[in-house]
């Protein structure tokens, strides 16, 4: 037999050529556009709610948090799943010169593909049935539909390839097996296994598979397109078929070593992190290869680019394959991790990869293949919009979000509130919007185009592929192809046989060195390092738990504190691994545009948080955070039981950390614990937490200057509760109780404002201002100061003596003899007394509370039981303990 | 172990490359697949294209846009 036939023989062209599935190549692709304008609208309507976080808010199905789920989930499975399973059909026959299994397969996976995940996953996440989990939100049920679909997928794709030798196998044929294949490996255990094993365990899973969707499933199906259309429009081979198979198995081989890099710095093994950073800069050389190769292919038929738009929108993906791949590799080396990881920076890093690259690549293969699907062309002057408007979108975004993030970092750097951040990203999320509204607009302009494209005479002829572009545009003649072609090598099927088998097992064996392998290291130093005195939720925490998972709050607040010096000064102690040790599934989560929660114990009251979650902008002027009025009948102060359940979590949150770091022995144990435990004999870098210090003591200023920076933080960080003119009559007042206090009421001494605005009000929603520059609590406290009233004294010594005698017996077991709220009862009390030192309440404050008390207090009235002059006589000693005049800094 | 991990795949690596620049015969039964795939490719379109465009096709005249 000569060469050429036993190639002949090898390659299996035939006649008839294998037939094509175009009505499924048709159904899937209108299917996967459909899901691109609903999950981009979902996106749309994300972007928006951090300028108008009221709109659509009321609510569950249209809160943030689901909207954002269901914005991923629907990326993913309703425009990319679709897009390559369109692809899929039309490619396979062509690649492998075989029809793909079924017909009818294909149709039943079309309908399990769409009417059994992508609608059911999102109207269950709209009803907050749901997984937590980044990338896998969908809930079980849907996922055991989606791995019914993925097999059907292996059996129609990889079985017929399978019957061909695999030394010929084309490289798109290879993505696309390598695609299916570990996909359906990846998907059980990224979704299964963090349900499994609690906490950190279960993190170090979802790490594996957050990376594995994007490098398992999006990326080599794109590049199958990729490397299909590229040779199929520029009539030309590819540059290098080795370079592409060294950059597919590299791809298999390193990609599920990266997971664990969306966790560096946190408590997991630091030997498994080191090593999933090294892989993730091999991904970086392996984009250089593969992109590369991919350029090269272009070669003498570059024109083509200009003029055939799928691959104009295939080149891009080229090119933002590049992009991501190499800040991918950057953004995993610890010093720019510790800087831009939770910011915006890695949010537009996912809409470069996964809009840029895989986006792009699905828009232009749907694009060629509709344009080679009988009775069907698409309209080039919508395509050529909508490849416009996409990148104009696109690069508006990355840009936005890229600087959003490098902001964010460095503020989060600095000793500024939580709230700098938020206010400071406010014009970039408004440009979001805008780009969001250019995306979808290219998005429609596509799915407008493959409608309005010219009808063709042989739109009835059932057979023909004819390509339009080929018609309209000088198009490349296929080559004379030169090259000898080679006898098939029984060696060379055994090595890729070899590799393929090796990619499995190697597959099993990322999961071992960075799934199961640091979870035994955890699961030890969890045993060994656990208080003694460590107990588990209530029940009532564990629902709240539940509301916190259902609302989607992990994807605005993490809860790991990791080993950077800025997250443990602003936050506290870094994560533990015995802290997750009951969090099944883990709510670490990968971005913070609210702050970390997990030291949110006892940091603020339950009507503090009640009232937040009402309507945040109540007591955080500037918040983003979404209100959940659903968990309230009509008033803060009416909580529902979910309410109250997830303000029980949240009061749980580092509870036990608080109390085991109390015991030096508990300490010291789970140090000892950590060094036996520290996987690879390396340990994350040690940060000593700053301790409490005592309040700074300001002098109030009177500058005009001071005034008005004070006036200023005033209107942003008080007036929600204490109303704009300080009368204690915010928005947040019906929620609170005690109810703020009137600052124009009392006036103040300076020790006592920094006292309050360093530790807050125990007892009250007044919480702690540490975040707050010394500069601003100064000014702001200067301006609280000057909003008291100064009352002249009463020098009546009888009325004194007599309100002195009165106090010892009426008042003193709570203020204290001396008025400093430090008597015998006052431990007892959730709300301390009032200091009367640091604290001059007018006249007319004292008579009221003496007549009225203090609702939600231990404050009761006493009217029945003091006379009026008793009364005045109690005014006038009460006010004369005042022992703090104001420390005033001269007016310059 | 992650960095032997790391280690032994640069090994194969320049194993795998060490191989494919020493031999030419490998080189080419490697880069077949490229070959017989634009032959499909080509087989395909001429297979689907109908009749009337080889002969008189009125498109055939329309302006390049």
């Amino acid at each position: 037999m000569t060469d050429a036939r036993r190639v002949e023989s090898d390659f299996q062209i035939r006649t008839p050529l294998a037939s094509v599935e175009y009505g499924l190549v048709r159904a899937h692709a209108l299917a996967s556009l459909g899901g691109l304008l609903i999950a981009a609208t979902f996106g749309l309507l994300v972007a928006a709610k951090f300028t108008a976080p009221e709109f659509l808010g009321q609510h569950a199905a249209l809160s943030w948090g689901r909207l954002r789920m269901n914005h991923t989930q629907g990326v993913f499975f309703g425009f990319l799943g679709n897009a390559f399973l369109a692809f899929g059909y039309y490619a396979a026959p062509r690649l492998i010169g075989l029809p793909v299994t079924s017909r009818r397969l294909g149709w039943l996976m079309f309908f399990v593909w769409n009417l059994g995940v992508v609608l059911p996953g999102w109207t269950l996440v709209s009803a907050g049935i749901l997984q937590p989990l980044e990338w896998a939100e969908f809930p079980l049920i849907v996922d055991a539909v989606v791995m019914v679909a993925i097999a059907c997928a292996a059996v129609q794709f990889v079985r017929p390839a399978f019957r061909l030798r695999v030394d010929r196998l084309y490289i798109s044929s290879w993505y696309m097996i390598g695609g299916f294949t570990f996909t359906a490996l990846a998907y059980p255990m990224g979704n299964l296994a963090p349900l499994i094993y609690p906490g950190a365990q279960g993190a170090a899973f979802s790490g594996l598979w957050t990376h594995d969707a994007v490098g398992l499933f999006a990326t080599p199906l794109a590049l199958a397109a990729i490397y299909y259309v590229i040779p199929a429009v520029t009539r030309r081979p590819i540059f290098s078929h080795f370079l592409s198979l060294l950059g597919f198995w590299l791809l298999f081989f390193v990609y599920p070593l990266n997971g664990m890099h969306h966790y560096l710095l946190s408590p997991l093994p630091m030997d498994a992190q080191l090593g999933a950073i090294a892989a993730s800069v091999y991904l970086g050389l392996n984009v250089l290869i593969v992109v590369t190769n991919l350029l090269l292919s272009l070669r003498g038929g570059t024109q083509m680019v200009g003029k055939d738009i799928n691959l104009r929108f295939l080149v891009t993906s080229v090119i933002f394959y590049l992009l991501a791949g190499i800040q991918g590799a950057l953004q995993s080396l610890l010093p720019l991790n510790r800087l831009t990881h939770f910011s915006d920076w890695v949010v537009g890093h996912s809409h470069l990869a996964l809009l840029g690259f895989a986006g792009f690549a699905a828009l232009g293969a749907i694009g060629h293949v509709w344009n080679h699907t009988p009775g069907v062309r698409y309209s080039r002057r919508a395509m050529a919009w909508a490849y416009w408007l996409v990148l104009s979108g696109l690069l508006l975004m990355v840009l936005t979000l890229t600087l959003a993030g490098l902001i964010q970092a460095q503020l989060w750097n600095l000793d500024l509130p939580w709230i700098a951040s938020v206010t400071a990203s406010r014009p970039y999320w408004m440009m979001r919007i805008v780009s969001g509204c250019l995306l979808i607009a290219g998005f429609g302009s596509f799915a407008a185009g493959l409608f309005t494209g010219p009808v063709h005479a042989d739109r009835h002829a059932g057979s023909s592929a004819l390509d339009l572009e080929a018609d309209l545009v000088a198009t490349p003649q296929y080559p004379s192809l030169s090259e000898k072609p080679h006898p098939a090598s029984a060696a060379l099927a055994g090595v890729a046989l070899a590799c393929f088998v090796a990619g499995i097992l190697f597959f099993g064996f990322s999961i071992v060195v960075l799934g199961t392998e640091p979870a035994r290291y955890v699961s030890a130093e969890i045993a060994d390092s656990t208080p003694a005195a460590w107990r588990p939720r209530n029940a009532n925490e564990e629902r709240g738990r539940q509301v916190y998972a259902s609302q989607g709050c992990a994807y605005c607040h993490t809860q790991q504190i990791r080993s950077v010096a800025a997250d443990v000064r602003r936050f506290g102690p870094v994560t533990e691994n015995w802290e997750t040790r009951e969090d099944l599934p883990h709510l670490w989560g990968t971005r913070r545009i609210g702050p970390d929660l997990s030291r949110e114990a006892g940091l603020r009251r339950d009507d503090w948080q009640l009232t937040h979650l009402y309507d945040p902008r109540w007591v955080e002027q500037g918040s983003v955070m979404p209100g959940y009025p659903w968990l309230f009948d009509g008033q803060p102060d009416r909580p529902r039981a979910e309410a109250l359940d997830l303000v029980a979590y949240l009061q749980a949150l580092g509870r036990a950390r608080q109390e085991r770091d109390r015991d030096a022995g508990e300490v010291a144990r789970a140090e000892r614990a950590r060094h036996a435990h520290a996987m690879g004999g390396m340990e994350m870098e040690e940060i000593p937490h700053v301790t409490d210090g005592p309040a700074p003591q300001f002098i109030l200023s009177t500058t005009e200057g001071d005034l008005q920076t004070g006036a200023e933080v005033f209107r942003q960080r008080c007036a929600g509760c204490h109303g704009p003119g300080g009368q204690g009559d915010g928005a947040a007042v019906p929620g609170l109780l005690p109810h703020p206090a009137n600052l124009t009421a009392a006036r103040f001494a300076a020790r006592r404002l920094s006292d309050v605005l360093w530790n807050g009000v125990a007892g009250t929603a007044m919480p702690r201002f540490r975040d707050m520059p010394l500069r601003e609590a100064r000014a702001v406290a200067s301006f609280v100061g000057a909003l008291g009233k100064i009352e002249p004294e009463s020098e009546d010594s009888r009325q004194v003596d007599l309100g002195r005698q009165l106090f010892q017996i009426r008042c003193a077991a709570c203020h204290g003899s001396t008025g400093r709220g430090d008597g015998h009862a006052a431990a007892g009390l959730a709300r301390m007394p009032a200091d009367l030192g640091g604290k001059q309440p007018t006249s007319e404050r004292v008579r009221s509370v003496l007549l009225h008390g203090i609702p939600g207090t231990a404050m009761t009235a006493m009217q029945q039981n003091l006379s009026l002059q008793d009364r005045d006589a109690l005014v006038v000693y009460v006010r004369s303990l005042f022992r703090g005049v104001p420390e005033v800094e001269a007016a310059r | 172990m992650m960095t032997t991990l790391i280690s032994v795949m640069t090994l194969i690596l320049v194993a795998i490359i060490a191989a494919w620049a020493i031999w030419p015969k490998l080189r080419a039964k490697i880069e077949q697949p490229k070959y017989d795939f634009l032959t499909q490719l080509r087989s395909y379109e001429d297979a689907s294209r109908p009749k009337e465009r080889e002969t008189n096709d009125p498109r055939q005249d329309r302006p390049i846009q």
